[in-house]
Formats: structure tokens, C-alpha cells, sequence
């Protein structure tokens, strides 16, 4: 395995914090790939979405409730000829913490040194 | 406790759905196109049709539920890729992820392509499409009283069935830099709907030219090709919705 030297400037924060950034909603595979779809797409389909990520509809459902619960995405019924699809698009307040995230991620790869 | 989140992995499926949604946007606009296209042709011989059957005023009543539909409909195969351009514009991120496909620039490239397609179909078709004919057939230029004249004469050239040829070939030429740019994996996929495409011109052209005159009436052979557009435009359409279903589904 390549060796890696973190390079830690700021003594206040462990080697642990920097490796985990603080939203714990995104530690997860699926709800990371559902942010950053809705975050390049801004919307997406619950059909595609399982399709996509090959999970159970169960599964997936509950990852978009913990996303719902945050209230970093929404719900949006539409109607279409044959039944209705539901759609889901990112909150404001979704856009703004995943942004977050994501620079935090960025912060711990820049302190990260490959040997 | 430190989770288990595959990076890499998502930024793939980041991909994989940018490739399914440009695939399926222009399956449907194919099919879009496809219906405008065979609707246009067809609505004529309805209309004819209707006024044989029922010989009355039925064509007056007709007329003004018929008009403002193909109105709509021709609008709206100008005013679909407008949106499209508008859709894709909006969609511009500034993220741009490394090592991926994924690039506002490309996006945005891939729609004013699109436009720009739209825009030199119409000129093609009324402005410079006459300036396509000399180059093919050199003997139609001549020099009377000074100027250059380009003669179109129909009992010479085959013009009807030329000008059905250079503008599906330059229909099935756009088709492919247009699906290259979308997205460039393989050029096996692009032959099936561009060579059905292809096909259909070549039909529709051998048919004008050579059966047309001879054997066939006017009516039939409108019946044909408008039969053999919708095929080939329908055709090529749900090849690329089946494409994008794989993509998604990830059994390319």
C-alpha cells in the first residue's frame, strides 16, 4: 500500500477529523452518488436512480428519506400519460452543505501528501 | 468510525447518467422529429382523403382543427431544440470532475451544435442547397450575358431526386458528428440508426428518380416514403432509447 503523510498545519484538528468530514448524511455510497447526480443534474428520477445504483426500491427509498429528513432534497410528483413519476430535485440548503462537503474533502486531499 | 464510500465509483455512475440522459434526450427528439416529419407528410393525403369520403364542408371544419395542429407542431419541432439549447445552458456546472467526462464546456457544445444543425437545415433546404448542385454537377453552370447561371432543368437531372440525396447525405453526415460528440465509445453503435437513416434516403431518392416517373402513381409512392420516414426516424429513436436503458442499467 503507497504510504501517505498527512500534513496537519492547524494543531486544533486530529488526524481523525481531517480524514472525516462532519456531515454524516453523506457517509454513505448511495446518498453520496444521489447528492452529486442532483448536484451535476439538479434532477433525477427515483426509477433511473434505482436502476442506475442497482439497488432494492426499499433501500433506496430509505436513503432518500434520511436525505428528506435533512431537508437537502425534495419530492416532486409529476404526471405523465401513462402513471406518475416521482422526481427529486436539491434544496438550496442540500446545494449549500453538499458544497460544503465537498470542500471539506478537498481540504483533507490538499493536506494529503502521496510518499 | 470511518465509512466505506467508493469515491471513484460515483463519479462513474455521475457519468453513466450524463451518457443515459444525452442518449435518451436525443432518442426522443428523433421520435419528436420522426412524428413531425411523417404527420407533415400525411396530413395532406388526410385531408384529401376525408374530403372524397364525406364530400361535404367537412373540409371547412377540417381545415380549423388541422391548421393550428400542423402549426403547432412544425413550432414545435423549432421550438424542442430551443429548449434543449436553453435546458443545457442552465445545466452548466461549474464542477468539473477530473478524469471523468463530464465538462460544462462539452454540454454546452453538444447543444449549440444541435442549434446550429436546426438553423443550417433551413438555410440548406431554401438557400444553399442550390449551390450544392453545381459542385455535383458541373455541367449545370453557364455563362449567359456575363453572369454566371445555374440551370435547373427537370427533363436533364434528376433534381428532385439530387436534392432528396445531397440533403440526406448531409442529414446522415450531421447525424454522426452529432452522435460523436455526444458520446464517442464506439463507431459500431452509430452505424445501426445512421445507416438506417442512410438507407432511407437512398430508398426514398431510388425512388423518385427511377420508379416514380415509370410505375408507380404519385399518391403510392408518397405512401411508401412517408411509411419508410417513419420507420427509419421511429426506428432510429427507440434504438437510441434502448441504448440509454443499457446505459443505465449498466449492460452495455
Amino acid at each position: 500500500m503507497t504510504p501517505v503523510n498527512i500534513n496537519n498545519s492547524d494543531p486544533e484538528i486530529s488526524q481523525s477529523e481531517l480524514l472525516i468530514p462532519s456531515n454524516q448524511i453523506f457517509s454513505s455510497s448511495v446518498r453520496f452518488s444521489v447528492m452529486l447526480i442532483l448536484y451535476v443534474y439538479h434532477t433525477a428520477k427515483v426509477k433511473e436512480l434505482q436502476k442506475l445504483l442497482q439497488i432494492s426500491a426499499g433501500k433506496l427509498d430509505h436513503h432518500i428519506r434520511r436525505l428528506e429528513e435533512a431537508k437537502y432534497i425534495e419530492k416532486r410528483k409529476i404526471f405523465l400519460i401513462a402513471r406518475p413519476t416521482i422526481k427529486i430535485i436539491m434544496t438550496k440548503h442540500g446545494k449549500q452543505s453538499f458544497e460544503k462537503y465537498l470542500s471539506t474533502l478537498k481540504g483533507v486531499l490538499d493536506r494529503v501528501d502521496i510518499l | 468510525m470511518i465509512r466505506d464510500i467508493d469515491y471513484v465509483k460515483s463519479f462513474q455512475l455521475v457519468e453513466r447518467y450524463g451518457s443515459y440522459r444525452q442518449q435518451k434526450a436525443w432518442g426522443m427528439m428523433v421520435i419528436v422529429t420522426g412524428i413531425v416529419v411523417t404527420f407533415l407528410r400525411l396530413q395532406f393525403h388526410i385531408m384529401v382523403w376525408l374530403v372524397e369520403t364525406y364530400q361535404s364542408d367537412v373540409d371547412y371544419h377540417f381545415y380549423r382543427l388541422l391548421v393550428p395542429i400542423v402549426f403547432i407542431l412544425f413550432f414545435g419541432s423549432w421550438i424542442l431544440p430551443l429548449l434543449l439549447t436553453v435546458t443545457a445552458y442552465f445545466s452548466v456546472k461549474r464542477m468539473k470532475i477530473e478524469g471523468t467526462k463530464i465538462s460544462s464546456k462539452r454540454y454546452l457544445f453538444f447543444a449549440l451544435i444541435l442549434f446550429c444543425f436546426y438553423i443550417f437545415n433551413t438555410f440548406l433546404s431554401e438557400e444553399l442547397e442550390p449551390l450544392i448542385y453545381p459542385i455535383l454537377f458541373p455541367s449545370l453552370i453557364k455563362f449567359e450575358e456575363g453572369a454566371v447561371a445555374i440551370y435547373y432543368d427537370d427533363s436533364h437531372l434528376p433534381l428532385e431526386a439530387v436534392k432528396l440525396f445531397t440533403r440526406g447525405l448531409l442529414f446522415v453526415i450531421l447525424y454522426f458528428i452529432l452522435k460523436g460528440i455526444i458520446r464517442v465509445r464506439s463507431i459500431k453503435e452509430l452505424l445501426p440508426p445512421g445507416g438506417l437513416l442512410f438507407l432511407q434516403f437512398l430508398i426514398v431518392t431510388i425512388a423518385y428518380h427511377w420508379i416514380h416517373p415509370t410505375d408507380l402513381d404519385e399518391t403510392f409512392l408518397m405512401w411508401v416514403t412517408t411509411i419508410l420516414y417513419a420507420i427509419c426516424y421511429l426506428g432510429s429513436g427507440l434504438y437510441s432509447l434502448k441504448k440509454a436503458s443499457q446505459i443505465l442499467e449498466g449492460n452495455e
